[in-house]
């Protein structure tokens, strides 16, 4: 930007600031012509300078704190990389010169450079450090990408050592085109820089412009083949290093021909497994000078200076790399968007998966074309989705009335937005469900009001409930679920990453008990319709038998079997998979009351309670409870946990007052009951998941992520198992507990027990520790 | 004795001493910009502890420094920026006086809620702050540059801080 426009964009329009009045002046050179680029200030500097109040700060608007957190200092070690200082190999390195005395030593060199080149891109992708500090400290690289973005194509060395101007250069092109396919996946928005990755290239060229990924990948077979020819046996630990670049450079064929091969990925994996067991760190180095800080201090930078990273031999995590690439190109072999949708719910729910994997997931499912999976357009996803939970056989689904498309269409950015939300991290994941609370909650209010208009005009459903025929709403109905099952996901994703405080778990976990509660009621509706829909088509058999005329019959034999043929089958699917809804709900229901029993006993032995522990004059136990809830406050069904019905939902569990011992005794048998209730439905479900879907019970729809639902299913196994073993603790320690001197001494943490469900944490006894030691 | 007084922005050499206080105890670098962008916009919002029993009584041996702004149109919120208490002086209750007080300031001037964010592992600021009635709000993955994760956390003084911006923003809207 022109240095006017800078300074015209400067803050300067509060009258603290004077009016600029001084003229600018442009320099002009010795034939007296305008020089473009440099402007004189100085008179402008110091007539401003003069009008500037004391103590004022001058910025641009935009300049906020955030930007200040990132800003530079002169003169501050800490802040000025230009301070950074080098050795005298750093300063003299010449690119040109093909280090090592001999050619065994040239080797070696050349070998350390592509070793430490490649365990650097495991430390920058897997353990989130900087390209600075890795990849871009090479001098090699530096060097490579910047003659060759001057010349436009790609150049290469002129030492007079093959191993230098040819292997050296092919391995850092293949690299720098790999680091290339990363740049454009950060850019596309799923992940978030300098938070899941760092692609700070010192305003180098990524090779914009090179395309030709082919060209890439024959000078590297060029060069494996040189390297085993001309140096044998002491030659494979280096071609095992260019095998690993070719498969890295193949690697964004997944995004731009959405290819589900994973065929280099076997070979990744099998590459690293062969490097992780031939740790020669010790026998390789690369010429002194190579690696080096310089380009912090020589390119434009702007960031503090940081000191290079040193790597393990971590050569597993390109393994686990393509592990989780594999889970993820899975999703191509959904059958159904059931499928699809469980995918995306278990991948990364216990395990975060790697940042290449989670950037890909949502690319590779909603594709530039805007087609599902190549497959299906948008349109025809929300309706799949819709059919394979409460829509199918409905009139609504039948007549598809016109004013639904817009909310249909809501209804798949909203969707859109979830399936991209599964792939964020840890902490993002939760707060995209912040958000997300609001989109569903206006989705569902938008077509329960369609569908109650459209039902005015004839076009509705129904089912039987306890009073008769109730109507039946399946497009509300399955945003409802999404929407509540949202809110759940939310609420014990916060015990997950320690958000809560022990004396917030009442709350929470009753919270988690109520969503529950009115998931199973949407559920058993859903349930009611789908059971009247197969009851009737199986009523028309019986009808046929009655029915005297022979053209009814076969009417009535062709309607019978046109309907056994289209809908049947889908209606026994949604009836299973809804029986698999109904226990997945049961778990979550029966797990956190049994923490709302065990919460109940702890506190009427005076160790906790659902006020904040702590003494505040500036707040109060409302505006807690307010401020936990308030992600929840607009939403209109199911009703947030107001202050009010906490505290009345306390006395409902206190065990306090008389009859306290019966008291105590029935939470602690409610307790086992729903713990037991939990794990009966958690081995129901894993035998299911691991029978496959034809087991005849239920229908999970795990199917592509087999391994990762039944390590969740584990996980709550075992903190079912450890909320029991907890209990007993408590329980045989009632007596001394209710001693002022124990209470005194004890007090109760949120602990996840090794290999159980952070969702469920366990309410345990500890001593308090004193913090003033 | 401890004493507690605002900061003086004409004294130089306290902004020298409130600086290395700082650079000595926090992860993230700051430039002079971001401890001008705090000190000068709201030099009320800084306090200063002294030792007047000290070799040193003019010498501060502990910070808080902070803001006060109107948040997405909506709502008053004090920031808590940087906390420094010199380490010959670290569990005397300083640094919860320095909060108190600031605090106690921000709450005067309508603050609605007081923010701040430190880092997962430093159990020594979750314990002063919690202890004070702030809660976790979220999660902030790889939030400093040290690479470790965030809390945010805040302290609701008013009922505004319990209601979603949105809403706040159409309440607004609604009465005017």
């Amino acid at each position: 930007m022109p240095l006017e426009d800078q300074l015209e964009k400067l803050d300067i329009s509060d009258t603290s600031y004077g009016s600029m009045t001084a003229e600018i002046e442009t320099l002009r050179d010795e034939d007296g012509e305008p020089m473009e680029e440099l402007v004189d200030i100085t008179q402008m500097f110091f007539d401003l300078g003069r009008d500037l109040s004391p103590h004022t700060i001058i910025k641009d608007p935009g300049f906020n704190l955030f930007e200040g957190t990132h800003s530079l200092e002169v003169n501050n070690e800490k802040l000025d990389s230009s301070l950074i200082s080098l050795t005298d190999e750093e300063r003299q390195f010449d690119c040109n010169l093909a280090y090592g005395d001999d050619e065994l030593l040239r080797l070696k060199h050349v070998t350390a450079i592509v070793d430490l080149l490649t365990r650097f891109l495991v430390s920058w992708l897997n353990e989130y450090q900087t390209l600075p500090t890795t990849v871009l400290s090479c001098r090699y690289v530096e060097h490579l990408l910047i003659e060759s973005s001057k010349a436009g194509r790609l150049t290469y060395l002129h030492s007079g050592d093959p191993l230098y101007d040819q292997v050296l250069c092919d391995a850092i092109y293949g690299i720098c085109y790999f680091a290339k396919f990363v740049q454009k996946l950060l850019k596309a928005g799923v992940i978030f820089e300098e938070e899941d990755l760092n692609f700070n290239g010192m305003g180098l060229d990524f090779l914009s412009y090179f395309e030709e990924q082919q060209v890439i990948v024959d000078r590297l077979h060029r060069s494996i083949e040189f390297v085993e020819s001309s140096q044998g046996d002491k030659g494979t630990f280096l071609s095992r290093l260019l095998r690993i670049i070719i498969c890295l450079v193949k690697m964004e064929d997944h995004l731009e021909l959405y290819s589900a091969d994973v065929t280099r990925l076997d070979e990744l994996i099998e590459e690293s497994r062969y490097l992780d067991e031939h740790d020669v760190s010790q026998e390789y180095t690369p010429p002194p000078g190579c690696f080096s800080m310089s380009i912090q201090k020589r390119l434009s930078n702007r960031f503090p200076p940081k000191h290079l990273v040193v790597p393990n031999w971590n050569y597993k995590g390109f393994s686990t790399m393509a592990q989780d690439l594999k889970i993820v190109l899975k999703v191509n072999d959904a059958a159904t968007m059931l499928e699809a949708a469980q995918l995306a719910q278990y991948f990364n729910k216990l395990t975060q998966r790697h940042v290449i994997a989670r950037a890909l997931f949502p690319l590779y499912f909603i594709r530039d074309d805007q087609t599902i999976l190549g497959k299906y357009s948008t349109l025809d996803c929300i309706h799949m989705h819709l059919r394979e939970f409460s829509a199918m056989s409905t009139t609504i689904s039948k007549q598809s009335p016109q004013e639904l498309e817009p909310i249909l269409q809501e209804a798949m950015n909203v969707l859109f937005e979830w399936y991209q939300n599964t792939a964020q991290n840890t902490s993002r994941y939760r707060q995209g469900y912040n958000r997300q609370l609001l989109l569903w909650d206006a989705l569902h209010a938008q077509m329960e009001t369609t569908e109650f208009e459209l039902a005015q005009r004839g076009i509705a459903d129904q089912t039987m409930g306890q009073q008769g025929r109730i109507p039946f709403m399946p497009y509300s109905s399955w945003a409802f679920s999404m929407k509540v099952t949202a809110m759940l996901d939310y609420v014990t994703k916060g015990f997950d990453l320690d958000v809560y405080k022990p004396f917030e778990s009442f709350s929470m976990f009753w919270y988690a008990y109520y969503l529950s509660y009115n998931l199973e009621a949407c559920l058993e509706n859903v349930q009611q319709f789908i059971d009247s829909k197969i009851n009737s088509i199986h009523g028309l058999a019986k009808k046929i038998k009655k029915v005297k005329t022979i053209e009814k019959k076969n009417e009535l034999k062709a309607q019978h079997r046109h309907l056994m043929d289209t809908e049947m089958e889908q209606l026994r699917t949604n009836k299973r998979y809804l029986s698999y809804l109904f226990m997945n709900t049961a778990i979550i229901k029966s797990l956190s009351l049994a923490q709302v029993f065990q919460f109940s006993i702890l506190r009427y032995l005076g160790i906790i309670d659902t006020n904040s522990p702590a003494k505040s004059k500036f707040t109060s136990d409302r505006l807690l409870h307010d401020l936990r809830f308030k992600p929840f406050s607009s939403i209109g069904v199911p009703d947030v946990l107001t202050y009010e019905t906490l505290q009345s939902t306390l006395r409902e569990f206190s065990i306090e007052g008389t009859m306290s011992s019966v008291k105590l005794e029935n939470a602690r048998q409610c307790m086992d009951k729903e713990l037991q209730s939990a794990s009966n439905a958690i081995e129901t479900i894993k035998k299911c998941i691991s029978a496959g879907d034809n087991n005849g019970l239920i229908v999970t729809g795990t199917r592509l992520v087999k391994e990762e639902a039944l390590d969740y299913y584990n996980h709550l196994q075992v903190s079912v198992e450890a909320i029991i073993a907890n209990s007993t603790t408590i329980s045989s320690h009632l007596k001394s507990l209710k001693s002022a001197e124990w209470k005194h001494r004890h007090e109760v943490r949120l602990n996840v027990p090794k290999g159980g469900s952070p969702f469920f944490p366990l309410l345990e006894l500890i001593e308090k520790v004193d913090r003033k030691k | 004795m401890i004493v507690y007084k605002p900061l003086d922005l004409r004294n130089l050499l306290h902004f020298e001493h409130l600086k290395r206080l700082i650079d000595a105890d926090l992860s993230e670098p700051y430039s002079i910009y971001v401890y001008r962008y705090f000190l000068n916009r709201w030099p009320e919002l800084t306090y200063l502890a002294f030792d007047d029993e000290s070799g040193t009584p003019d010498t501060p041996i502990g910070c808080v420094i902070c803001k006060s702004e109107l948040h997405r149109g909506s709502r008053m919120r004090g920031y808590i920026g940087m906390l420094a208490v010199e380490t010959a002086y670290r569990g005397l209750g300083i640094a919860k006086t320095l909060v108190k007080n600031v605090i106690e300031k921000m709450q005067e001037d309508g603050c609605d809620e007081i923010m701040l964010e430190t880092e997962v592992e430093n159990r020594a600021a979750l314990n002063l702050y919690e202890g004070m009635g702030f809660i976790r709000m979220k999660r902030m993955f790889r939030y400093y540059l040290n690479e470790g994760d965030a809390f945010k956390l805040i302290l609701p003084l008013t009922q505004k801080s319990c209601i979603r911006t949105t809403f706040l923003n159409q309440n607004d809207e609604l009465l005017l």
